[in-house]
């Protein structure tokens, strides 16, 4: 039986926008394993960054269960979501959301910053994560002299350095060309292939779901459709 | 991990380096001002601060509301000192004088100088004092009023509105006690210039050890019921505080001036955090989404907000320090270390208060709400 990293069943979530109802999720399911590479794609509005949202801990669902990297996120307080996000999940945003005031290293060290280690081994761990994203010489650089590709790629060594077992990306080659999209793409894919990271990406770039192994269809607010890639892999 | 967080903090709040410099200009300005304003306070309430021995009383004509208008025959001298419990009685004629182009406000003090020296305990260099003793129209004058009014001894002096033309023979060194700022005169020379021969204004009357001053106040007082002028006897404390009665509303009137002054300065910093927190919900978004809880990004802004108000502070105190110390003094201004501290501690509190407007929403807003946010 194969072990899942990512468990979602039966997740509901409504908001209401003055007299509308919005339901993104109505009974989404999902299982992901670990080291999958899995895309979810669908219609803009469909639901899915409310679903990344979900299994990252950034948002509760209003009703069904979910389960991520050992950890029922269900009913956790604030507190405890910070905890399991610090320890568990990577996040890369559409627009990179990097820190203005601080230079590449200091934005890739920041979550370090939440466990008690050596200053020598966070510059390490720091330098590991640059190399793998290949900005190792950008190190002292400020996201303001980073081109929008490079400013992807800190932000992915941001989401890997403190070893999580998740890494949720949420369209991370929309603000980015097509040769940097290609190269954070290679690097996703490198993370799953090699390190056994499980990565979920919400895109519409078909250049990413062609990485795959799984793409998932978002559809009225359910993941109702599976479609395994041919030349995934 | 607040600790760990201290070069994200500090590179924060120099972010924007001109509202930073500006906020902190702000807050330097107004801890300068509230101690400025304190120091004036200070200077107008040190006399009865340090008005000297409880054992000292202070006998007035008892009908005057105002100390300064109160008349006393010099013969009281005599009978107050006959009064059970006092050992020395010496009668002061007290005048206020302006002085120089500047208006400095001035009290001159008409002294019997043995009596007076053995009632205050002065500590005065003796050959100064005896050549006063021994000079009519001579003077000692105060260090803090020498040095404000550049006067050396030697110095012969006019002081116009008492028709009074003396030459200072010495001075009385800083020892904290009330006439620092005064000049003390023969008595009978002042009597003849303000044409009140025979009149002083209040008699000091040393009480010996033994006795409860407040008793013997209240025999003198008790004495002197029948005699053409009643007293009214209080210590020397209390009379110097009777003083600064009649300047009370105006000390108020500076004390609510510079709490209005701290007032302005937390709106000024809440402004510039609220400012400083608005412009970066999305940031606040991902510090808190890559796992930093919210009690820490709340007091990574508080701190931001009291760093810079800290910095404001120290510079608004070195500020009035430098300004006090080198020009104030001449006025008699001065600025202790406990009022320094407390306009520092006041410009921290401006920064916790100033930030926590700023700090509320961002313990509420949901972190995907926070990250969807336009810069």
């Amino acid at each position: 039986m194969t072990e899942h990293i990512i468990e979602a069943h039966e997740l509901v979530k409504t908001y209401r926008n003055g007299e509308n109802t919005i339901n993104p999720l109505s009974g989404a399911n999902l299982e992901v394993a670990e080291g999958e590479f899995v895309t979810v794609m669908g219609p803009s509005g469909s639901g899915k960054s409310t679903l990344l949202h979900i299994l990252g801990g950034l948002d509760h669902q209003d009703s069904g269960t979910c389960r991520v990297a050992g950890v029922e996120l269900t009913g956790l307080s604030e507190s405890r979501l910070s905890d399991f996000r610090a320890a568990n999940v990577g996040f890369v945003f559409q627009s990179f959301n990097l820190i203005p005031v601080l230079s590449a290293a200091d934005n890739v060290e920041l979550p370090l910053r939440m466990f008690r280690m050596s200053a020598g081994r966070r510059k390490e761990q720091v330098m590991t994560a640059l190399e793998l994203v290949n900005l190792a010489d950008r190190a002292d650089h400020l996201p303001s002299q980073l081109s929008g590709g490079q400013e992807q790629r800190i932000a992915i060594a941001r989401a890997l350095v403190t070893d999580p077992k998740v890494i949720l990306a949420d369209e991370p080659t929309g603000n980015i060309d097509e040769e940097s999209s290609s190269e954070v793409t290679t690097i996703l894919r490198r993370l799953a292939t090699e390190q056994r990271k499980t990565v979920v990406i919400v895109t519409h770039d078909s250049e990413v779901t062609k990485e795959a192994d799984r793409i998932l269809l978002f559809a009225h607010g359910r993941l109702s459709e599976k479609v395994s890639y041919p030349s995934a892999k | 991990m607040f600790m760990r967080m201290l070069p994200y903090l500090w590179h924060s709040a120099w972010r924007s380096k001109r509202r930073s410099i500006i906020t902190i200009l702000g807050v330097a300005v107004g801890i300068f001002v509230f101690l400025a304003l304190q120091s004036a306070i200070l200077a107008v309430k040190a006399p009865a601060r340090k008005a000297g021995s409880v054992q000292l009383l202070n006998v007035r004509e008892s009908a005057r509301s105002s100390v300064m208008a109160s008349r006393l025959p010099q013969g009281y001298e005599t009978k107050i000192g006959m009064v059970n419990g006092v050992e020395i009685s010496t009668g002061v004629l007290s005048d206020l004088a302006v002085i120089g182009e500047k208006g400095v406000h001035v009290f001159v003090r008409g002294i019997d100088p043995d009596k007076y020296l053995s009632a205050r305990a002065i500590t005065v260099d003796p050959q100064q004092w005896t050549e006063f003793r021994n000079g009519k129209n001579t003077a000692i004058v105060g260090w803090r009023l020498m040095e404000g009014m550049g006067w050396n001894v030697g110095d012969n002096i006019e002081i116009r509105g008492l028709n009074l033309r003396t030459r200072i023979v010495g001075f009385i060194p800083p020892q904290d006690i009330d006439i620092e700022d005064h000049m003390l005169v023969h008595r009978d020379y002042l009597q003849r210039t303000r044409t009140a021969e025979e009149q002083v204004s209040y008699i000091l009357a040393r009480v010996s050890q033994s006795n409860d001053p407040l008793s013997v106040a209240e025999a003198i007082d008790a004495q002197m019921k029948v005699s053409p002028i009643p007293t009214k006897t209080v210590s020397a404390a209390a009379y110097a505080q009777a003083i600064i009665k009649d300047f009370m509303g105006f000390i108020d009137y500076l004390g609510v001036i510079g709490w209005i002054v701290i007032a302005v300065v937390a709106l000024g910093i809440a402004n510039a955090v609220g400012i400083s927190v608005r412009e970066r919900t999305r940031e606040i978004g991902v510090l808190k989404a890559i796992g930093i809880p919210p009690c820490i990004v709340m007091s990574l802004v508080v701190s931001e907000s009291v760093l810079l108000a800290v910095i404001g502070g120290l510079l608004g105190m070195a500020g009035a320090w430098g300004v006090i110390t080198s020009a104030g003094s001449m006025a008699g201004l001065q600025l202790d270390v406990t009022t320094m501290a407390i306009g520092v501690f006041l410009a921290l509190i401006c920064g916790v208060l100033g930030a926590t407007p700023a700090v509320l929403p961002i313990v509420r807003i949901p972190v995907t709400e926070a990250l969807r946010t336009i810069d």
